[in-house]
């Protein structure tokens, strides 16, 4: 005979199912698998280098580590998501130097300190040429640009993206005055370059090299302060050597993942000691080798030191580019 | 140049493994055109994130047997009971039930796999002649003309998919174009109609605007006709493909065969557009027009024809441009991109074997569509025996299950319901549903590419004048917005007339 639920009886389930999904102890941890919400479509770098790094990191933290790409709104989507879970480091965020920026657009209430960051690897900026144009060096480039001001066209991946600031950071830098246009996305980007469409494009190194030995760019040298040497391209030089002032927008792609910041320590604990081991993983350095990436394995004080300097500075580059949609004074970013 | 690569894929693709998958890809696809409700798209869409996990070629070759498989799924059930299992099959309708109805089904769905697989062999031969010329011609792609290519790919497609005016088709369009610019734009990040809602700062997706524009009327009506007396044919006869009689049509399939890639080159035009085209062509042509919609075969090759021709025309640009030929082709370029794939000018250049690759892929899904189609065909008259009432909530749970499946994200699903009460709403006023979904596909490219161009040339107009590829794109929009009316006729007749008349008297 089924007998009605009594307050008793509801009041008794209700204990049970709860002692059933009480907190687990932290020194359990992680006793389920985890979420690695990726902010960005699968193909691109922040996706494949997270895909790598959860393969990696499973057998340092013993449960399985999911990649879903929850993409849209900049990173909003992914954000909101991994911060209205639980913060018990079950849930993490698959970030870029995108997330640096996502205060002062406007997509996110978060900032840079109310995360942990995991930096796993990266790319230099590089400025190329369609290989059929006239600037051979770096200068023939800036000459023209000087020449006639705001007429030479570059193009870049999104705005307020690192290499839409290496843009504004070179023309500061130089004292020319760039058009620069924005488009989806960097292989878009270097399609224009190569049509004609415009001069230049700057994108990672590891996204032009296919075209620079496919004969169809040409790389003037690095956006960055100092020079680089890669297999296949040989030594890039920087064009911060020049023109030191390129150093006052500390612009920098990385890609690799965050827990919010207030996740338990020993679990904080746990997910360093994996993430040091898992840095040093033979397919994961083959792999980052193949496409021209450099491994950072930074964490901890040191990345949010780096992270910090780099969202003020992007914040208040956008703000003042009228791109940022919130004001960095209101957000608590100092301006360096 | 891509011949010999071809081959050499062909037979390369013989493993236990890819023929296993393509069998199971194309199966699946026939299962998914047969079905009223279930489309080619989604075939593609579902699988997409189904082989995610499987290597790269593999996985395509799944999409593509699902592809090619559903194209051609869709002239079973409009044999059969008349209601065709996804647009490409709705010229199909007209005379394959009428034959079916006189009790030659079996026949009729021999002829038409015949006809599919032929269409389908035919457009990846022209996809391989075609393609060193587009290869080249992609990098005088500039903004300006991906934005004419926009424009021009929206109007077509509504002059195309409306039954009585173009207008209709425009105004459908443009509400597409109008949608497309929700959210954060690209040139300087404006946030465009996202009234705050985080969800809304990406744009919309296509996706779920796919899925419920063409699902959820389907449902609704569905629902709202739910006699459940179709008028059914259950008899088969042999089903086995009259050879003779395909010879006598060599020149029929030809021509239905070159609309059909011709029309699948052109940015987002489909299958469906394909099939009425060429149907209207051999209709035009036939020495005996009054039989057709009585029950003419013919009226059954030429839009299957076409319609799998179409693939091989839908694919060109996609690899070549990375811009989808028709809505599935958009799904599988997506598909392309998820498995690290870069269609574009590049990939020819990046990637050389992809692209015999994927003609080879084509060409054994054309062969597998054939043996399963004619194989099937008894057992799709089983399943074809459900009643509406179990098939529908069965469309309407894979619809919200794809809709979430892209990005994980729950306001894709309530995208989907407005989106599919909205199609409702047109298509009962008589909209097509198809240009609004192109609109939204291409309206970024369309906005974004008119202002990046205007940018790049420093705000002078004059200079796209200069460009010989846009002056093509310019004319062909202006002949689509005028070509059907009857002053610019008679305006062309008065200025070409009296000069074709001299002409010909000089030669004499």
């Amino acid at each position: 005979m089924i007998s009605r639920p009594s307050w008793a009886r509801a009041l008794a389930g209700t204990v049970i199912a709860f002692s059933l999904v009480a907190p687990v102890h932290a020194q359990d941890w992680p006793t389920r698998p985890i979420e690695d919400s990726v902010w960005s479509s699968a193909g691109g770098a922040t996706d494949l280098v997270n895909r790598l790094m959860a393969k990696a990191l499973e057998p340092h933290l013993g449960v399985k580590v999911n990649v879903v790409n929850r993409t849209g709104g900049g990173g909003a989507v992914a954000m909101n998501y991994v911060w209205s879970q639980p913060h018990n480091g079950n849930y993490w965020l698959g970030a870029s130097e995108g997330m640096q920026t996502t205060a002062v657009m406007g997509f996110h209430t978060t900032k840079t300190k109310d995360w942990r960051w995991y930096m796993v690897a990266g790319a230099p900026g590089s400025l190329a040429v369609p290989v059929n144009s006239p600037f051979k060096t770096v200068d023939d480039f800036l000459a023209a640009a000087k020449a006639s001001p705001g007429k030479v066209n570059v193009s870049h991946s999104a705005l307020g993206s690192v290499w839409h600031l290496k843009g504004v950071a070179l023309a500061n830098a130089t004292g020319t005055q760039l058009n620069l246009i924005p488009y989806e996305g960097s292989a878009p980007a270097m399609v224009a370059a190569m049509s004609g469409e415009t001069a230049a494009v700057i994108s990672s190194v590891s996204e032009q090299a296919e075209y620079i030995k496919g004969g169809r760019l040409r790389s003037l040298g690095l956006v960055e302060m100092t020079d680089q040497e890669f297999p296949g391209l040989g030594k890039l030089s920087g064009i911060g050597k020049a023109y030191p002032k390129l150093k006052d927008i500390p612009a920098r792609q990385w890609v690799g993942f965050a827990v919010p910041g207030d996740v338990p320590a020993d679990v904080v604990t746990k997910i360093d000691a994996a993430f040091d081991l898992a840095v040093k993983d033979p397919e994961l350095k083959k792999i980052a080798d193949d496409k021209l990436l450099t491994i950072f394995g930074t964490r901890g004080d040191a990345s949010m030191k780096e992270l910090q300097e780099m969202e003020s500075a992007l914040s208040w580059t956008l703000w003042d580019l009228k791109v940022g949609k919130v004001d960095p004074a209101t957000l608590d970013i100092a301006r360096p | 140049m891509y011949f010999i690569e071809f081959l050499h894929q062909v037979v390369a693709t013989v493993t236990p493994i890819k023929m296993s998958v393509l069998f199971g890809g194309v199966m699946l696809g026939i299962i998914f055109g047969a079905l009223p409700g279930l489309t080619a798209t989604l075939a593609v869409a579902l699988l997409s994130t189904v082989t995610f996990n499987l290597p790269t070629d593999v996985a395509i070759i799944a999409l593509i047997g699902a592809y090619v498989g559903a194209v051609y799924g869709g002239c079973q059930s409009a044999i059969l009971i008349g209601i065709p299992g996804t647009s490409a099959g709705a010229a199909s309708v007209r005379d394959g039930h009428q034959l079916a109805k006189q009790g030659r089904a079996g026949e009729t769905i021999a002829n038409a796999t015949m006809g599919s697989a032929l269409g389908t062999i035919f457009g990846l031969t022209m996809m391989l002649l075609v393609m060193p010329v587009m290869v080249a011609l992609a990098l005088q792609f500039t903004s300006i003309e991906f934005f004419l290519l926009a424009v021009f790919g929206v109007l077509i497609c509504g002059s195309l998919t409306s039954d009585d005016l173009p207008a209709k088709g425009w105004i459908a369009g443009i509400l597409g174009l109008a949608i497309s610019t929700v959210g954060i734009e690209t040139i300087q990040g404006y946030s465009r109609f996202t009234f705050g809602v985080p969800e809304l700062a990406g744009g919309i997706e296509f996706v779920p605007v796919i899925l419920g524009a063409f699902a959820i009327p389907q449902i609704i009506r569905g629902l709202r006709d739910s006699d459940g007396r179709l008028e059914r044919s259950t008899v088969l006869s042999k089903v086995w493909p009259d050879f003779k009689f395909l010879g006598r049509c060599k020149m029929l399939i030809a021509r239905s065969g070159l609309i059909g890639v011709g029309v699948g080159a052109i940015p987002g035009v489909g299958e469906d557009v394909a099939a009425w085209s060429a149907y209207d062509a051999t209709k035009r042509s036939a020495k005996d027009p009054e039989t057709f919609g009585r029950g003419n075969m013919r009226g059954v090759i030429a839009p299957e024809v076409a319609a799998n021709a179409c693939i091989g025309g839908a694919i060109v640009p996609v690899l070549t441009l990375a811009v989808p030929g028709s809505p599935p082709a958009a799904m599988l370029l997506g598909a392309m991109w998820l498995h690290g794939l870069r269609p574009g000018p590049m990939l020819a250049i990046e990637s050389p074997e992809v692209i015999p690759q994927i003609a080879a892929f084509l060409f054994w899904s054309a062969i597998a569509m054939a043996i399963c189609g004619l194989a099937m065909a008894r057992l799709s008259v089983l399943v074809l025996r459900l009643s509406p009432s179990i098939v529908l909530p069965m469309v309407a749970m894979i619809s919200i299950l794809g809709s979430y499946s892209l990005g994980l994200n729950i306001f894709n699903v309530y995208l989907m319901f407005g989106f599919g009460l909205l199609a409702f709403v047109l298509e009962e006023m008589e909209y097509p549903v198809a240009p609004l979904v192109i609109g939204l596909i291409l309206g970024q490219m369309a906005d974004i590419g008119l202002r990046r161009a205007l940018l790049s040339a420093h705000g002078d107009v004059f200079s796209f004048f200069e460009r010989p590829l846009a002056l093509v794109f310019m004319a062909l929009i202006l002949y689509s917005l005028f070509g059907r009316s009857r002053i610019v006729r008679h305006a062309f007749g008065m200025l070409f007339g009296p000069l074709r008349r001299k002409g010909k008297a000089s030669e004499v």
